[in-house]
């Protein structure tokens, strides 16, 4: 093994005197021997053949091929291959070592009990051994332990202990968990008939999206608050509005029959062909069709036609009170879009408001509709 | 530090001024070194030409290898025929 560390390099490409020129001023080069026109070999100490790479990147010059001899090269070869051989060596051992045990619980199904009562319950009272679990004891400890449980299931897989969990379907108040009755719009609250817990608002009151209604506790007689599942029927007149504006002049696009259509055929979302003649139309509608070409799954080459039409614009003039009855509609429709429950609709107004060149429709239904519902947290 | 070149000038009472900035040994037609070049111009087995500071040099022979290049130093090997300005 020769002690001194050097790198041979390989290059092929035109001008190299210029090239090695430029390397030398940087890094000392040696057996420069020119093969053809073409194709020189090199030699530079090997700590610096990353450098003399780097540089040669960019240059125009293809290189050939690198070779490195030498002590150091030698050293990290062997250090490459034997760490390798040691990595694989470790792993096998960990893999080995660790294999027998579970490392991971997995808990399915358990979305109101604590999963974390489960895993601790199965830690505690189970060895982590895959050889030493019983899954089948398991199942019947979770069942007896756990009174939510009604059906418990459990599998090895790997190293993780899958545990699937079906609830028994027992009310809120059983996990403690009560949430109040919440708002879903704005109104008047019309009706309230309290079936239990503590309403927070009267019949009268106006109220907004979000506001508590009834809160979920009880007060008994001794004065201690007592917490309950909050349920109740709250009625209330709810305001959709609506605005629209209609303007005396405004501009209207239309079509003017000039179209241009462009062609694309893809496969994997990459256009392979493409038809595109120019398309030049300053104000444009686009519509893009997608068609498969092949009805196989193995080349899926997709046609995609996009037509551009030439639109323009014209100045309209509308007197409000030529459309009012149209524009009325339309902003009543909009209203009841908000409304729920259209057979409710106890009144409906609207107000006009005249601005400079446009006027401001302001429409609103009042519908009677149950507004509270148990808020999900 | 003892340079080689510097005593030869001095032993004949010459100046930097009287030469070219450049400095040629050839060893018995084996090994041609060469100090104060300003880059390499041409490279092949049988010619090397490079720069000096006025002048071009070329390097005649037969399996010519460069054996050492550096920013202002190089070293040819192989059967050297003739060295001269160009």
């Amino acid at each position: 093994m020769k002690t001194k560390s050097i790198s041979t390099f390989t290059i092929k490409g035109l001008n190299q005197e210029r090239i090695l020129q430029e390397l030398a001023k940087e890094v000392m080069l040696f057996k420069i021997d020119r093969i053809d026109k073409k194709i020189t070999t090199f030699c530079c100490p090997y700590t610096k053949h990353k450098k003399v790479q780097k540089l040669l990147r960019g240059k125009n010059i293809e290189i050939v091929s690198i070779s490195h001899r030498g002590f150091l090269p030698s050293v990290i070869k062997l250090c490459q291959q034997y760490g390798t051989i040691a990595a694989i060596v470790i792993s096998v051992i960990l893999y080995v070592v660790q294999s027998p045990f579970v490392w991971k619980y997995q808990i399915n199904g358990a979305d109101k009990l604590n999963q974390a009562a489960v895993v601790n319950f199965v830690k505690q009272n189970y060895s982590n051994n895959k050889h030493k679990i019983d899954t089948k004891d398991i199942e019947i400890a979770l069942l007896d332990k756990f009174e939510e449980i009604s059906f418990a299931s459990c599998i090895i897989r790997g190293q993780t202990l899958v545990i699937n969990i079906k609830e028994k379907l027992l009310p809120d108040e059983i996990y403690g968990q009560f949430r109040p009755i919440i708002s879903q719009k704005n109104g008047k609250i019309t009706e309230i008939e309290l079936i239990s817990g503590t309403a927070v608002v009267k019949v009268g009151d106006y109220v907004q999206k979000g506001d508590v209604l009834v809160e979920p506790y009880t007060i008994d007689t001794d004065g201690k608050k007592m917490s309950i599942q909050a349920d109740a029927n709250i009625t209330a007149e709810v305001y959709n509005t609506a605005q629209i504006t209609h303007f005396e002049k405004f501009l209207e696009a239309y079509k003017t029959g000039r179209q241009v259509e462009q062609t694309y055929v893809q496969l994997f979302g990459l256009t392979i062909y493409s038809y595109k003649p120019e398309m030049s139309f300053s104000i444009f509608e686009k519509v893009e069709r997608k068609t498969s070409i092949s009805k196989n799954n193995i080349l899926p080459l997709e046609k995609v036609t996009t037509t551009y039409f030439e639109l323009a614009q014209r100045e309209v003039e509308s007197k409000f009170e030529d459309v009012k009855e149209e524009y009325l509609a339309k902003s009543r429709e909009k209203a009841l879009e908000n409304c729920l429950q259209h057979d409710k609709i106890k009144e409906e107004y609207y107000t006009l408001k005249q601005i400079s060149g446009a006027t401001i429709i302001n429409y609103c239904v009042v519908s009677v509709e149950q507004i509270g519902e148990t808020d999900e947290g | 530090m003892f340079n080689f070149f510097e005593e030869i000038k001095k032993g004949l009472k010459k100046t930097d001024n009287e030469f070219n900035g450049y400095n040629i040994i050839n060893m018995s037609g084996r090994l041609v070194y060469v100090e104060g070049h300003r880059g390499l111009l041409a490279l092949s087995k049988e010619l090397v030409v490079f720069k000096t500071k006025h002048k071009n040099i070329s390097v005649v022979g037969k399996d010519m290898i460069l054996e050492e290049l550096s920013e202002n130093t190089l070293k040819i090997s192989g059967e050297i025929q003739k060295v001269e300005e160009v």
